[in-house]
């Protein structure tokens, strides 16, 4: 089973992952469109926890994991370039949280926050890239607007598909760096958010 | 190069760093910590992982060639000992000083 999702709070995924096994839905995968998996078992209750990390390299990310499993969580999803990594414990004797402090534990916002910022910037550069098209004519047929009736149409319709290739680019590119730059937001707010909840409970 | 600048340091990071005196690999350092402290100091995973990376940028530990694959090792450095040193002068100062005070 597939469900569409995404969550910035990574407090409200993990409650999103527990209740989905307390259904008997055992998530083995998240891919990066937003796109959770899930396959069918006995009902369980579980207690996932989320950090947020990209990676340099393999020998970053295995150690990282092994670091993890050596201390009793077993390590669910993520790849060195997912950011998000998904565990759940497996000893009993394992810790509450893979987190001891509240820093860390806020962390992984900032983390994600500046992943997005980095997309941004990546598809803010793509995206000016492929606009350069829009200052030569976007249809190229010599003549084109000059032409009448059934002949316009018919070398209109021929060349609209490759006069949209010409600019769509731009476009989905423009639409995902404002995407991450809405998800980079949010991100902020959710770790301001989270800061002041903690240092309510601890007063 | 100005290391008051890292002071006062944390207490995860004051028994991490006494940890690393003896090359070590991340779960070690974890129960070492909490065996120095007697028990007090736990640290998880996550914030273990967190604190090395921040250590390691801040150039107070350093990796060391590791035969593990799947694990490195980690080392405190000279810097780190430097700052190690400057803490511990500075808690002992404040130890002395309460103790002429009556704590």
């Amino acid at each position: 089973m597939k469900q569409f999702k995404i969550f910035i709070d990574f407090a409200k995924e993990e409650q999103y992952l527990n209740s989905q096994a307390k259904k008997g839905c055992r998530f083995f995968k998240s891919s990066c469109l937003g796109f959770y998996h899930f396959v069918n078992e006995a009902p369980k209750d579980t207690n996932y926890r989320i950090d947020y990390r990209v990676f340099k390299n393999q020998y970053d990310f295995n150690n990282y994991v092994t670091m993890f499993e050596d201390s009793g969580w077993r390590h669910v999803y993520g790849t060195k370039y997912s950011g998000r990594q998904y565990f759940l414990p497996v000893r009993e004797n394992a810790a509450e949280d893979i987190f001891s402090d509240i820093t860390s534990k806020a962390q992984r916002y900032i983390s994600f926050q500046r992943q997005c910022i980095v997309s941004l910037v990546l598809l803010s550069v793509y995206s000016y890239i492929t606009i350069k098209p829009l200052n030569s004519p976007i249809f190229l047929t010599p003549g084109l607007w000059e032409k009448q009736g059934s002949s316009f149409w018919l070398a209109f319709l021929i060349e609209l598909p490759f006069a949209l290739m010409r600019v769509l680019p731009m476009f989905l590119f423009l639409a995902a760096a404002i995407f991450n730059g809405c998800l980079a937001i949010m991100a902020r707010r959710s770790y301001k958010r989270f800061l002041a909840e903690t240092k309510e409970q601890h007063s | 190069m100005n290391l008051t600048k890292y002071l006062p340091l944390t207490e995860t990071t004051l028994y991490i760093m006494l940890a690393l005196t003896q090359p070590a690999h991340g779960y070690y350092i974890m129960q070492k910590a909490e065996e120095l402290s007697g028990g007090r100091v736990r640290i998880a995973a996550g914030t273990m992982y967190g604190a090395l990376e921040n250590l390691l940028s801040q150039k107070l530990i350093e990796n060391v060639p590791s035969t593990d694959a799947r694990r490195k090792l980690y080392r405190i450095s000279e810097t780190g000992k430097e700052v190690l040193r400057l803490e511990i002068e500075r808690l002992r100062h404040i130890i002395t000083v309460a103790g002429t005070i009556g704590f």
